[in-house]
Order: C-alpha cells, then sequence, then structure tokens
C-alpha cells in the first residue's frame, strides 16, 4: 500500500506533535547567562540615573539647609526656584522596559507546585500587595517528554530556580520557573503565576495636617542691632494642614502640588529687668508683681515700634500694665523704653503651595519615597502678642514683612495602603526660606521649620 | 520546544541554536504576550518565528537535493508507525530547507498554502510543488527505512 498524502500528514502530525525531546545540556545555561547580560546592562542604566538622582536630592538639601549669606542679591533665590522644577523631572527611561531577576523559588514557594513530603511545613504565604491580583497559567514544558524522562533531572544550573518577570508598563510580575517539578494532573505544563500588581493611582489627593517645628536664622546689620530689644528667639511648634493633588507620571515618579495653611509662632524671650543692671526700671517694675521686659520703643510714622530679631514691630496696642520709662544714660538711638509684662511672640499666617518632586525608593506593602521641591509661600497672617497663655494680648504687627516668598523643601514620604484607594502617609519635611520674609535691608529673616505632613490619601 | 526547533532545523545544533535565540526571546518579549491565546502558542510562534528568520537569512546558500531514484518497496503504515519518533525528525531534517520548511507550516502548523507564500516570500504553486516534493522526498526515505528494518529483521531471525 502506498502512503497517500493525508495518511503521510497524519503520520507525522501525531508522532511528532507528541514529541517533546529533552533539549540538551546546557542550553539552559546559556539562556539564562544571555538573559543575565541584558540584565545587568539594565542595572547599569538603572545605578546611572538613581545616582544623578540622588546628587540632585544632595544638592538641593545642601541649598535648603546650609544657606550661604550669598543671598544678599535678591536675585539669587529666584534663579533657584526657576530652575529646581524643571531639573527635578527627568524619569528613567529604563523603568519603562523590563527587567528580569533570577530570584530563589523559596521566596515564592506557595506559588510553586511542588511534591513535598507532607511533613515539611508549608513556608508562609508571602502578602500580596493590597488589590494586587494573582492568577495561574500553565506554561509548556519545556522539558521531559515521556513518563521517565520526567522523572530524570533536567540539565539546569541550579534547582528551584524561578525568574520574576517584572512589567512595570503593565504592573506585572509574572514567576517563570526555570526548574521546578511538573504539577500534578497537568500533563506537560509547569504551573506559572501571573500576579498583577496594584495598579498605581495615577491622581493623588490628599488631606494632612502637619504639627511642626518652626524657627528661623536671622542677621542684622549693625545700626539695627544697636537698638535691638532681644537678639533671642526660640523656636516653637504650630498646628498647620491643607491638601494636595499628586500626579504620578511613571512608577516611581511623582510631582505633587496643594494649598497648605501653616501658623508659624516664633518666641522672643525679651529682655528681663533685674534690680541690679536697671535700678530704674526694677523700682518702677517691683510696685507690681509682675515681671517685666524692657524694650527700647521709638516713634515710626505715628507709632510706637520696637526693633525685635525679626524686623520693625509696631505697636498697634499698648498692653495692660506696660510702663514707659525714659533711660537718659543711653546717649545713642532709642532712649525711651516700654516696659512690659511677659515676652513677645510672632505670628506668622502662611499659605503654601508648594511644587515637589517624589521618587519613590522602596515599594512593597509600605512605600517610601523622597521629595523635594520648592513652595511658594504667602503671608496672611502677621501678629505680634505679648505675654503667654490666656494672659496673652494682642500688641501690634511686624513691619516690613514680604507679602510672599519662596522656600526650598526636603523630606521624605511613607505611605501605607488601607484599601484599594486609601492610604495613610507620613511625610517628615523641612523647609527654609530661600529669600527673607523680611524686606527691609536691615534684616534677613529666614524662617524655617520640620513638620510632619500626616493625613490620608486618595487615590484613583 | 526543542521538538519544534528540531523540526524545522537541518540538525541539533541549529535546532538549539534556534532554542536559545527564542527563549531569550520569549523572556524579553513577554510585555508585549497580551493573554489573548495561550501561551504555548505564543511561545511557539515565537520558536517558529526564529526558525524561520534564520533559514531566510541562510536562503542565498540554498540548494535542492537531488531526488533519489524509488525504490520499489512499499511500507505499510504499521511498520512506519512504529519507526523510532528520532527517524522521523531525521527524515524531516534532511529534507531540503526549503521542502522542510513548507512541510512543517502546512503540515505541523496547519497553515495554508497562502500563508506560507506570504511567510517564505514564494508564490503559491511553490509553495503546492514544495510541499509534493516535499512528502515524495518523505515517502522515499521512509521505505529506505522500512526496507532497512525489514532487512535488520531478516539478519536477526
Amino acid at each position: 500500500m502506498n502512503l497517500k498524502d493525508n495518511h503521510l500528514d497524519e503520520l507525522f502530525r501525531e508522532r511528532l506533535g507528541n514529541f517533546i525531546p529533552e533539549p540538551p545540556a546546557g542550553v539552559w545555561g546559556r539562556i539564562q547567562e544571555e538573559l543575565d547580560r541584558k540584565k545587568r546592562v539594565r542595572r547599569i542604566l538603572f545605578y546611572r540615573w538613581a545616582g544623578a538622582a540622588a546628587v540632585l536630592f544632595l544638592a538641593l538639601l545642601a541649598g535648603v539647609l546650609l544657606p550661604p549669606n550669598l543671598d544678599k542679591r535678591p536675585d539669587q533665590a529666584k534663579i533657584e526656584k526657576q530652575t529646581v522644577p524643571q531639573q527635578t523631572v527627568p524619569e528613567p527611561s529604563s523603568a519603562a522596559k523590563p527587567h528580569l531577576q533570577i530570584a530563589n523559588a523559596s521566596e515564592l514557594t506557595p506559588q510553586i507546585p511542588s511534591r513535598k513530603p507532607s511533613g515539611v511545613a508549608e513556608k508562609k504565604e508571602r502578602e500580596l500587595p493590597v488589590g494586587a491580583e494573582e492568577r495561574e497559567i500553565w506554561l509548556p514544558v519545556l522539558t521531559g517528554a515521556n513518563g521517565q524522562k520526567r522523572q530524570q533531572n533536567i540539565t539546569l544550573p541550579e534547582a528551584n530556580e524561578i525568574a520574576l518577570m517584572v512589567l512595570p508598563e503593565q504592573n506585572l510580575v509574572i514567576a517563570l520557573p526555570i526548574r521546578t517539578e511538573p504539577f500534578h494532573g497537568k500533563e506537560n505544563t509547569w504551573k506559572a503565576v501571573i500576579r498583577k500588581e496594584r495598579k498605581p493611582a495615577e491622581w493623588e489627593l490628599g488631606l494632612r495636617l502637619s504639627p511642626a517645628y518652626a524657627s528661623q536664622s536671622t542677621d542684622y546689620s549693625s545700626s539695627y542691632a544697636q537698638n535691638l530689644s532681644t537678639s533671642g528667639n526660640s523656636g516653637q511648634t504650630g498646628l498647620g494642614g491643607g491638601f494636595s493633588v499628586g500626579l504620578k507620571t511613571s512608577r516611581r515618579w511623582k510631582v505633587e502640588s496643594g494649598l497648605y495653611y501653616s501658623r508659624s509662632e516664633l518666641g522672643r524671650p525679651n529682655n528681663s529687668v533685674f534690680a541690679s543692671a536697671d535700678a530704674d526700671y526694677y523700682a518702677m517694675a517691683s510696685a507690681t508683681n509682675k515681671s517685666y521686659s524692657s524694650n527700647r520703643v521709638t516713634m515710626v510714622k505715628g507709632t510706637m515700634a520696637v526693633n525685635t530679631s525679626a524686623g520693625l514691630i509696631r505697636i498697634n496696642q499698648v498692653p495692660e500694665e506696660a510702663k514707659l520709662v525714659a533711660d537718659l544714660e543711653t546717649a545713642i538711638g532709642m532712649n525711651t523704653v516700654l516696659l512690659t509684662p511677659g515676652d513677645f511672640s510672632q505670628v506668622f499666617d502662611y499659605l503654601e503651595l508648594p511644587l515637589t518632586a517624589h521618587y519613590q525608593i522602596l515599594d512593597g506593602k509600605m512605600e517610601l519615597e523622597l521629595q523635594t521641591g520648592v513652595s511658594a509661600n504667602f503671608v496672611v497672617g502677621n501678629q505680634v502678642f505679648i505675654g503667654s497663655g490666656t494672659d496673652r494680648q494682642y500688641f501690634g504687627k511686624t513691619s516690613n514683612i514680604s507679602q510672599m516668598g519662596f522656600s526650598g523643601i526636603a523630606g521624605l514620604g511613607i505611605s501605607y495602603p488601607l484599601s484599594k484607594h486609601f492610604a495613610i502617609t507620613i511625610e517628615p519635611r523641612a523647609s527654609y526660606w530661600l529669600n527673607s520674609l523680611n524686606n527691609s535691608g536691615d534684616v534677613t529673616f529666614k524662617p524655617w521649620k520640620i513638620g510632619v505632613y500626616s493625613g490620608l490619601t486618595f487615590g484613583f | 520546544m526543542y521538538g519544534v526547533c528540531l523540526r524545522y532545523a537541518k540538525d541539533m545544533h541549529e535546532a538549539e541554536d534556534n532554542l536559545q535565540e527564542g527563549f531569550v526571546t520569549v523572556f524579553t518579549k513577554l510585555k508585549d504576550f497580551r493573554h489573548e491565546g495561550s501561551f504555548e502558542g505564543w511561545v511557539r510562534r515565537i520558536m517558529i518565528n526564529v526558525s524561520l528568520d534564520n533559514y531566510r537569512k541562510k536562503q542565498q546558500l540554498l540548494y535542492v537535493d537531488e531526488m533519489k531514484k524509488l525504490d520499489s518497496a512499499t511500507p505499510d503504515e504499521e511498520a512506519i508507525a512504529h519507526l523510532p519518533v528520532e527517524d522521523l525528525v531525521k527524515v524531516i531534517q534532511e529534507l531540503p530547507p526549503r521542502y522542510r520548511m513548507v512541510f512543517n507550516l502546512y503540515v505541523m502548523e496547519g497553515y495554508n498554502h497562502a500563508e506560507i507564500s506570504r511567510e517564505l516570500g514564494i508564490s503559491e504553486g511553490a509553495s503546492k510543488s514544495d510541499l509534493s516534493r516535499a512528502r515524495e522526498i518523505l515517502r522515499n526515505k521512509l521505505k529506505e527505512h522500512y526496507s532497512d528494518v525489514r532487512h535488520n529483521r531478516r539478519y536477526s531471525q
């Protein structure tokens, strides 16, 4: 009988279709080598970007924390502010490319079926990130044709290795077993798990409270210092808050803006009146049981004013129990002294409009990011009080205060997901004014603060 | 997948190279896998593409073997069905490259002649004639094997 075409075809189809030969030794090793080589190239690329980002971050941090006295020229701060945001936007193009890593299978043990002796305790299942999905796919068996062959050891470099394929664009992590035992029941297949990670929210709205410690660095001209009532100042804590809007530009980068209100209180311990040094004032003060401070005052444009390290305070309302004394022994400058009970506190209210770049350095359930940026700050409140607590009395306002200024921001962000959309965030941030809050020229006054912005974000 | 590569290659070494190239492609192109068809089908398609690519690169060097004289012996199907599968792979590998490609695509992958002509850049008529030539060669080679088997049997008795 001569073989008909369809018989011949059938014969080959049938016999060869079921033919799954064992690949020769060394193929897997070479595949892995080649993939490793590609991986190395990408790693180098990644390190390059990470290095550039780190240098940029450190440079900004240095600019913020170590402000040189160079910015006596006001233009400097403006230039800085304009260039910063452009530098912080680039994103690593390598992030978009898949990279392959070979991981030890024990990390993903529960996902790789294996014939374990029943006595061996299963490893604890690795927790999936919130919102992550997992599904299984069946990969064709790469080796092992028939019963006997499958039992044999396959020639592979190392046992129990899996390849983890990370596909940033699709938010996929794929675990491919390079070698594991075939799963029962499913002939000629390997089980692999495709993990779909939580899709990073593109937009993120946040509500935050920011308890902060605020203080300032000051510098003044010598003529101003002569009549300075007090050179001391002390930081105080204040509370602020606001909302933020963030946009994820890639898996790792986020740009955020928002609107925050914050109040900073700067305490100004006054020169206390002592019996020995200020005999005249003391005589006046001791008539009451209160402790008094002395402030040299002068008349400026129809109001009484006192010099402080934050600038000239115009006294709108002379506190109760205040006393006016003439200090005739002082030959220069202001020679009238206002005795006031208690210390000053200068209170500024700001609206802050930050623009920050965030780079995520750790992911997983908990995310950690670096933040840096600038903030445009509007001064919306400017008050001076005297005394403390319930005794506090409105005193006046600080003059020559800019309406607006810029500050540099550097910080860390930690976020922890509560559900698919909501996350708790804690963000320790330091900010430092890049220009002086006082615009008189006599006083350079740069507030800084360290705050912990904490709150809730909603991503969608 | 090694089996697929073996069918398209002229020998083991070429099959191995194709397999390696194929898997590297699988790993680096995984992001393009749309989960529409089966993963196996996708990997298989990559293996075939790699094999065809390498065939195209070598196309200039192709030549068609002269056909051997027909043997008068007629193999029966049962005897062929018992030939070792490695021998079947071997006869396919021994086909002239273009016949091998056409035969694999038509018989094993189920392509039609129009698809094959597109894939290999040949005319449909050429695809058809290549296929029948391939079958003829295979038939003859199987006959050779068949007679070998018969002779061996005779000697062993």
